[in-house]
C-alpha cells in the first residue's frame, strides 16, 4: 500500500514533471501568466494524463513495440480532443484563456513521457495513480508559478487584487523573461527542498542522469 | 516454418490490426462526444454572433434568424424567441462606403436600441459612430423610441454634427430596418430598392411601366443621347447628359405629349459617393429631386420654382438641370418641329485658336509690357492681349486671360485658358455664359460689375483681374502710340 | 601548465593595479556626472544615487554572507554598479524600484553567475533594461529640468525631435534638457573620460571607436551628427558602460571590433528601430558576443604558437 502512496506522491515533488523532469516546459511558460489559466490547463492536462495512462496501461500487452508511439499518440489525441470539445461547450472562457495550448496538450511531453516511462510497464491501477500524482504535481506547479507571476506583474492572484493599485507592477514578469526567471527560481526552490530533506541525489550528465533512462534502458535512443 | 509464420504475424499483421482497432474505438468515442457537445458549441457561437443584437433588444433571450425578407438595405433580420421583438442589421450608404447599423424593434414597432458596427467613415467625422466617443451613443439615443420612420432634423434626431452624409446614411439604414419590421412582423409589402437603371429602356420600364415601348426618333439637339416617342402616344422619352463633377450625369426624362415632364430617373453615374451619387444610390434624395422636376415644362433652373436639387451637390444638380433642359429642347425639336438647339460652338482650345477665331487669319504678333502675348488683326482693327492671372489652382497651367479689343478699347471677345482649373468649378469661367458677360465692356468699372460665378469666386476674380489688366495694357499701348 | 589569466603572449609585466584601485578611479570619474545631475535635476538626484549604491553594496554583502562566500564588497565594484545604475534612471524614480534594480544587477546578473569577473553582461546595463521593460512608465517619465531654456528641448526626449539639426548644441552639451540623470550633461561625462584616460583606467579605443563609428554612419546618412552624439545616453554608455573590463574584449583588435559593432547597432536601432535610443541594447548585444570576439582576436605569440583549445 505504501508503494501506491509512493507512486501517488512521486509526481508532487520528487519527480515533479515540470521542475524535476523538465517536461512540458512550453505550456508551462505560456500559461502561467495568470493563476486561473494555470489551474485550468493543469486540470485539463491531468484529466488527459489519467485517462491516457489507464488506457495505455490496459493495452500495454496488446500494442506491439513497433507501433507503440503511433498508438500512444492516437489515444492521447483522442482524449485531448474530447477534453477540448467539453471545454468549448461548457467552459468557453477557459477555452479562450488557454487558446492554442489546449489542443497542444497532445504533444505535452509529460503525457507521452509518462506513457513511455510508466504506463507501458505498469499495471492499470498503478498507472492511474501515477497519472493522478503527475497531474497533481503539474497543476500545483502551474498554479504556484502562475500566482507568482500574476502577483508581480498584475498585482492579483486568481483575479483578486492583492497589491494596492498605487504600487507599480513589474510587467516583465508577465512576459517571456519573467517566465524563465520564475521557472529557474522554482527549480532552485525544489532542489533546495531536496537538499534540506537529504534527498538530493547527485545526478550526472548523460544517460546516467536522464530522468527517462528507464524508458530506453540507457541505450541512448531518445525517441 | 512456424517461426516464420509467427514472425509475419508479429511484425505485420498484429500491429496493423491493433492500430486499426484502436482507431475505430477512438473514432467512436470522438463521435459520441461530438454528438453531445456540437450543438452546445454551435449555440454558443451563435450567441457570440448575436451579441450585438442582445445589445439593442435587451429583453430578448435568444434569436432565430428570419429568412426570406425582401426589404433592401437590410442584411440580416432575427426574431427574439420570447416574442420581445426583432433585431436588424441594416446598411446605409455613407461617405466611405457602407455604414452598418444594428436596430432593435419591439413588437409595437418602437425602436428599443441602436448600435453602430465598425465602418470606414472618416476618422473624426463618421467614425465617431463607433470609435468610443460619446457621439455615437448619443445619436443612438436620439433614435431610440422612434417608430414608423425617422428623418434627420426632425423630432430630435440631430445626428452627428459635421458628419451629415454619415448621419443621413444612418437614417436611411434605420428606415430600412423599420420597413423590414413592417414586412416581417406586420406582413406589409417589402420596400425593395431597385438598382439604378443603366439604359434608357430600363429607365422607361421604371417610369412608365414594364410593357412600355418607344420608337427612336431623329434629333440634333446637343446634350441628348437618345430620344424616342412612346408607342402608345402618351409622350416622349429622352436620355440626356449633363457634365457633372466626375463626368457625365445621364438623366432619363419622360414627357407627356404636351411637353410636361411626367418622370425623371437618374442612371448610374460616377459622381462622388455621398454627394452626386445620391442621385442613384437608393437614398431618398434622388427620387426627391426627380419629384421636384415632375410637372415642369419648357425649361427648368436650379433654385427657382421648387427645383432645389441635392443639397451639398451643386455641380451634380446643375448637371441634372442642364440635362433636363437639353431633353426639353429636344422635345421642342422632335414634337413641335422647333429648331434643334445645337451645342454652342466649342470654345477655342488654345491661345492660337483664340487668335484665329477672334482676329481671323494673318494676325500679327506684337509685344507689350505685362502681357504674355499681343496680336493685332491683319487689318489692324482688333487687338488681342493675353495676360497670366491667378485662378484657384494654377498648378498645371496658369489662368491665361486673352481679351480682344476693337479700336475703341471695347471688349469684343474673351478667351480663358481653364486647362489648369478644377473641372466643373474653375473651368466654368471659360464657358460662354461667363465670358459673354465681358463683351461690350470698356473700363475697369464695368469689369467690377461682372458677377462671379457662384462658388467659383477665386477663378472668376482671376478672370476679372485679367481682363482689367488687359484693358490697362491696351490703354497704355494706345496712349503710348 | 597554462595559466588561464594570461590572455596575451609573453613577455608580461605585472602592474600595480588592484580592482579596488581601478574602481576607485571610476568612481572619481563619475563624480562630475553626479554633481551635474544634482545641479540640473535637484538634490533628489543625490538621494537616488545614494540609495541605489547602498542597495547594491547591501545586496552583495548579504548574498555572500548567506551563501558563505568571501566578502567582495571591498573591491568597490558594487559601488560603481550602483552609481552607474542610478545615473541611468530618471530623477523621479521611486526608491523602491531603484532597489529592485539593484537586486537585479547585483544578485541576478553578477552574483548568480559567479561574482565579479564572471558576469555575462554589464550588471547595471541589464538592470536598466529590465527596469525599462518592467516599469516602463517610470523609466520613461522623463523630467524636464528647470533650467531648460529652449522650447525644442522641453519635449520628452530630444532624440525624438523630428529635426534634430535645429537643437541648440550648447544646451545639449551642458545637459540642459530632459533625460535620465547621467546622460544629459556631456561636459561632465567628458571630464570623467579625461580622468579615466589620464589615470590609465580604460583605454580610449572603445569610446573613440564607438563614437567615431556612430558619427561617420550618421554623417553618411545625412543626419545631424553632433546632435545625435550628444543625446540618448550615447556618451555615457560609451565611456562608462561599454568599457567595463569584464564584458569587453582584451586585445586592441577585439576592442576595435567591439566599438565598431556597437556603433553599427546603435545606428541601426536609432535609424530604423522603434526604440528611442539604441545604446543599451547595442551594448548588451555586444557584451554577449565578447567571448566570440575574444576567441577570434586572440594575440598570436611571436613566432607563431599552438592554437588554444
Amino acid at each position: 500500500m505504501s508503494n501506491k502512496v509512493k507512486i501517488l506522491t512521486n509526481g508532487l515533488l520528487k519527480e515533479n514533471p515540470t521542475l524535476r523532469l523538465v517536461l512540458g516546459t512550453c505550456p508551462t511558460l505560456a500559461v502561467t501568466t495568470a493563476a486561473s489559466s494555470g489551474l485550468g490547463m493543469g486540470i485539463a492536462a491531468a484529466f488527459v494524463l489519467v485517462c491516457s495512462n489507464i488506457a495505455i496501461s490496459a493495452l500495454r500487452k496488446v500494442i506491439p513495440d513497433k507501433v507503440r508511439l503511433p498508438a500512444y499518440i492516437t489515444v492521447i489525441a483522442t482524449f485531448v480532443t474530447i477534453v477540448q470539445m467539453l471545454v468549448k461547450a461548457f467552459l468557453p472562457e477557459l477555452d479562450t484563456a488557454l487558446g492554442v495550448y489546449l489542443p497542444l496538450i497532445v504533444v505535452n511531453c509529460i503525457i507521452l513521457g509518462r506513457a513511455e516511462m510508466f504506463a507501458s510497464k505498469n499495471p492499470v491501477v498503478d498507472s492511474a495513480l501515477d497519472g493522478i500524482g503527475m497531474g497533481l504535481g503539474f497543476t500545483l506547479t502551474l498554479v504556484l508559478m502562475g500566482s507568482f507571476r500574476e502577483l508581480i506583474s498584475k498585482g492579483s492572484i486568481f483575479g483578486v487584487m492583492l497589491l494596492p493599485e498605487s504600487l507599480d507592477r513589474f510587467t516583465l514578469m508577465g512576459s517571456a523573461p519573467g517566465g524563465f526567471f520564475t521557472f529557474g527560481l522554482f527549480m532552485a526552490i525544489v532542489v533546495w527542498i531536496e537538499i534540506k530533506t537529504n534527498n538530493r541525489i547527485k545526478r550526472s550528465i548523460g544517460c546516467e542522469g536522464c530522468p527517462s533512462k528507464g524508458a530506453c534502458a540507457g541505450k541512448g535512443e531518445c525517441e | 516454418m512456424a517461426k516464420n509464420k509467427s514472425n509475419t504475424y508479429e511484425n505485420v499483421v498484429k500491429p496493423i490490426v491493433v492500430l486499426v482497432v484502436i482507431c475505430l474505438i477512438t473514432s467512436a468515442l470522438l463521435a459520441v462526444t461530438n454528438y453531445f457537445t456540437a450543438p452546445i458549441i454551435a449555440a454558443q457561437e451563435q450567441q457570440a454572433a448575436y451579441a450585438a443584437y442582445f445589445e439593442v433588444l435587451p429583453d430578448a433571450d435568444n434569436f432565430t434568424s428570419v429568412e426570406g425578407f425582401a426589404t433592401s438595405g437590410v442584411e440580416e433580420a432575427v426574431k427574439a424567441d420570447n416574442g420581445s421583438g426583432y433585431a436588424f442589421r441594416a446598411i446605409g450608404k455613407g461617405f466611405g462606403g457602407d455604414v452598418p447599423v444594428i436596430v432593435g424593434v419591439n413588437m409595437d414597432g418602437v425602436i428599443t436600441g441602436v448600435s453602430f458596427l465598425q465602418n470606414s467613415e472618416t476618422s473624426g467625422f463618421g467614425a465617431r459612430l463607433w470609435d468610443g466617443s460619446a457621439d455615437g451613443p448619443a445619436y443612438a439615443a436620439e433614435l431610440t423610441g422612434k417608430s414608423g420612420s425617422v428623418a434627420l432634423g426632425q423630432d430630435g434626431v440631430n445626428g452627428l454634427s459635421g458628419a451629415t452624409v454619415t448621419s443621413t446614411a444612418v437614417v436611411n439604414a434605420v428606415n430600412s430596418a423599420l420597413s423590414c419590421f413592417a414586412e416581417v412582423a406586420l406582413g406589409q409589402a417589402a420596400v425593395v430598392e431597385q438598382a439604378a437603371p443603366t439604359t434608357l429602356e430600363e429607365a422607361v420600364a421604371i417610369l412608365v411601366g414594364d410593357g412600355a415601348t418607344y420608337t427612336p426618333v431623329e434629333f440634333a439637339t446637343a446634350g441628348v443621347q437618345e430620344a424616342g416617342a412612346l408607342d402608345d402616344g402618351s409622350g416622349y422619352v429622352f436620355l440626356a447628359v449633363g457634365t457633372g463633377f466626375g463626368g457625365d450625369v445621364p438623366v432619363a426624362v419622360v414627357t407627356d405629349a404636351s411637353g410636361v415632364i411626367t418622370g425623371v430617373s437618374f442612371l448610374q453615374n460616377s459622381e462622388t459617393s455621398g454627394f452626386g451619387a445620391r442621385l442613384y444610390d437608393g437614398s431618398e434624395d434622388g427620387p426627391a429631386f426627380a419629384a421636384q422636376l415632375v410637372g415642369k415644362s419648357g425649361s427648368v433652373s436650379l433654385g427657382s420654382d421648387g427645383v432645389d436639387g441635392l443639397s451639398g451637390a451643386t455641380i451634380s444638380s446643375t448637371a441634372v438641370v442642364d440635362a433636363v433642359n437639353s431633353a426639353l429642347s429636344c422635345y421642342n425639336e422632335v414634337a413641335q418641329g422647333g429648331a434643334p438647339v445645337e451645342a454652342p460652338a466649342a470654345a477655342p482650345a488654345s491661345l492660337d485658336e483664340a487668335v484665329t477665331a477672334f482676329l481671323g487669319e494673318g494676325a500679327v504678333a506684337g509685344e507689350a509690357e505685362g502681357a504674355t502675348a499681343v496680336y493685332t488683326s491683319a487689318d489692324g482693327a482688333l487687338t488681342l492681349i493675353a495676360v497670366e492671372s491667378e485662378g484657384y489652382s494654377d498648378e498645371t497651367a496658369p489662368l491665361t486671360v486673352a481679351t480682344c479689343f476693337d479700336a475703341d478699347g471695347v471688349v469684343t471677345n474673351l478667351w480663358v485658358d481653364v486647362s489648369g482649373q478644377t473641372q466643373g468649378l474653375g473651368s466654368r469661367t471659360g464657358e460662354a455664359d461667363f465670358t459673354d458677360l465681358f463683351v461690350g465692356l470698356s473700363d475697369a468699372a464695368g469689369v467690377d460689375g461682372v458677377d462671379a460665378i457662384a462658388s467659383v469666386t477665386e477663378s472668376s476674380d482671376g478672370v476679372k483681374a485679367g481682363v482689367a489688366a488687359c484693358m490697362e495694357i491696351f490703354q497704355t499701348m494706345k496712349g503710348g502710340n | 601548465m597554462e595559466n588561464r589569466l594570461l590572455v596575451t603572449a609573453s613577455p608580461h609585466i605585472t602592474g600595480r593595479d588592484t580592482t579596488r584601485g581601478l574602481m576607485g578611479n571610476v568612481i572619481a570619474a563619475l563624480v562630475p556626472c553626479i554633481v551635474a545631475a544634482a545641479i540640473i535635476f535637484g538634490w533628489q538626484a543625490l538621494l537616488l544615487v545614494g540609495v541605489t549604491t547602498a542597495a547594491c553594496v547591501g545586496f552583495e554583502y548579504l548574498y555572500c554572507l548567506i551563501l558563505k562566500k568571501p566578502n567582495p564588497v571591498g573591491d568597490l565594484s558594487a559601488v560603481v554598479t550602483g552609481i552607474i545604475l542610478a545615473l541611468n534612471m530618471p530623477v523621479t524614480m521611486p526608491l523602491w524600484i531603484a532597489v529592485v534594480g539593484a537586486f537585479i544587477a547585483i544578485v541576478i546578473v553578477k552574483q548568480l553567475f559567479g561574482g565579479i569577473g564572471a558576469n555575462f553582461a554589464n550588471p547595471a546595463l541589464v538592470a536598466r533594461i529590465a527596469l525599462f521593460s518592467g516599469f516602463s512608465t517610470r523609466m520613461t517619465a522623463v523630467v524636464i529640468p528647470a533650467c531648460v531654456g529652449v522650447d525644442a528641448l522641453s519635449s520628452a526626449t530630444p532624440l525624438q525631435t523630428a529635426d534634430m539639426g535645429s537643437l541648440p548644441l550648447l544646451d545639449l552639451f551642458l545637459g540642459k534638457y530632459g533625460g535620465v540623470m547621467g546622460e544629459t550633461c556631456s561636459l561632465a561625462i567628458l571630464i570623467g573620460l579625461v580622468w579615466l584616460l589620464v589615470s590609465r583606467t580604460i583605454s580610449a579605443v572603445i569610446p573613440v571607436t564607438y563614437l567615431a563609428t556612430v558619427a561617420v554612419l550618421f554623417a553618411i546618412a545625412g543626419q545631424p551628427v553632433l546632435a545625435n552624439l550628444l543625446t540618448g545616453g550615447l556618451l555615457f554608455g560609451a565611456v562608462f558602460m561599454a568599457t567595463d573590463y569584464v564584458t569587453s574584449p582584451f586585445t586592441l583588435r577585439g576592442k576595435l571590433v567591439f566599438g565598431l559593432g556597437l556603433g553599427l547597432i546603435t545606428f541601426a536601432i536609432r535609424m530604423w528601430g522603434d526604440l528611442p535610443e539604441g545604446v543599451s541594447y547595442a551594448i548588451l548585444f555586444m557584451n554577449l558576443l565578447v567571448p566570440y570576439i575574444n576567441d577570434l582576436t586572440r594575440q598570436v605569440p611571436l613566432g607563431g604558437g599552438k592554437k588554444h583549445g
